[in-house]
């Protein structure tokens, strides 16, 4: 940890221990995977799924098919400019993809700069304050 | 480069500094899109109280769902919420256990280039 006084373990649930014996990469996969379970039981919400066998099917055909729809698969438009992503969004318009894929994909594009850099701020913010809410109470133990 | 080229820039980055792999990078990018744009239109349809008949949907449906009830102010709060919500749990989760250093680096790349 570079010097950094790690947290003592007695201060930590089992499954922070676990957590924190994680790097990045595999902690990012369980996020995906823990989401993708909760995004899932959200659709079968919505769309009043009553045969738990045809959930799965439905959810990931959803998912799909939404990413798409929207037209925010951001390793697809990372590197476009504004001329590439009106034709873009005019092919998926003329597929009969709605105005709604227009909408958002232009909502993500102008407000990038304030949403993207803002979350992982707020999520670095968190993780100082964390660490130091458990600093302080490592030092009372 | 248009604005959001320059935010998801940043993310290539930063999961660079996080030293995953080249196919790693890619994958969560798009695992990250899919998970925002799902999430928008899950909350939006939930919102309004949306709820499919018989467990089937189409486009014209959800299409005609959220143009009747929505206005595109609200579909970009919503838009800006949803992002907001899912980068903070992404990067909380796997920035957690990184070194003080590693969060600075990765302050420093949020702070370049912005206003």
């Amino acid at each position: 940890m570079n010097g950094e006084k790690p947290i003592p373990e007695e201060i930590l649930t089992p499954e922070q221990q676990i957590d924190q014996e994680k790097n990045p990469e595999k902690l990012s996969k369980d996020f995906f995977e823990e989401k993708q379970k909760s995004v899932f039981d959200k659709i079968k919400n919505v769309l009043n799924i009553l045969r738990p066998h045809e959930l799965e099917d439905t959810a990931a055909k959803f998912f799909g098919t939404l990413s798409t729809l929207a037209g925010l698969e951001m390793s697809r438009i990372a590197f476009l400019n504004q001329e590439q992503m009106i034709n873009i969004m005019g092919q998926a318009l003329t597929r009969g993809e709605i105005h709604a894929a227009e909408t958002l994909a232009i909502s993500v594009t102008g407000m990038g700069i304030l949403i993207f850099s803002e979350g992982i701020k707020s999520a670095i913010q968190r993780i100082k304050l964390d660490r130091e809410i458990k600093m302080e109470k490592s030092k009372k133990i | 480069m248009n604005i959001a080229a320059e935010e998801i820039e940043k993310i290539y980055k930063i999961l660079n500094v996080l030293e995953f792999s080249e196919s790693e990078i890619n994958n969560s990018v798009k695992k990250l899109g899919d998970l925002i744009s799902t999430n928008i239109i899950v909350e939006a349809l939930t919102e309004k109280g949306y709820k499919s008949k018989d467990g089937n949907f189409n486009y014209e449906e959800i299409d005609n769902f959220l143009k009747e009830n929505y206005s595109e102010k609200e579909i970009k709060a919503i838009t800006k919420k949803v992002t907001n919500d899912v980068t903070t749990d992404y990067f909380s989760k796997i920035l957690k256990n990184i070194s003080g250093d590693k969060l600075s680096i990765i302050e420093n790349l949020l702070n370049s280039g912005s206003k």
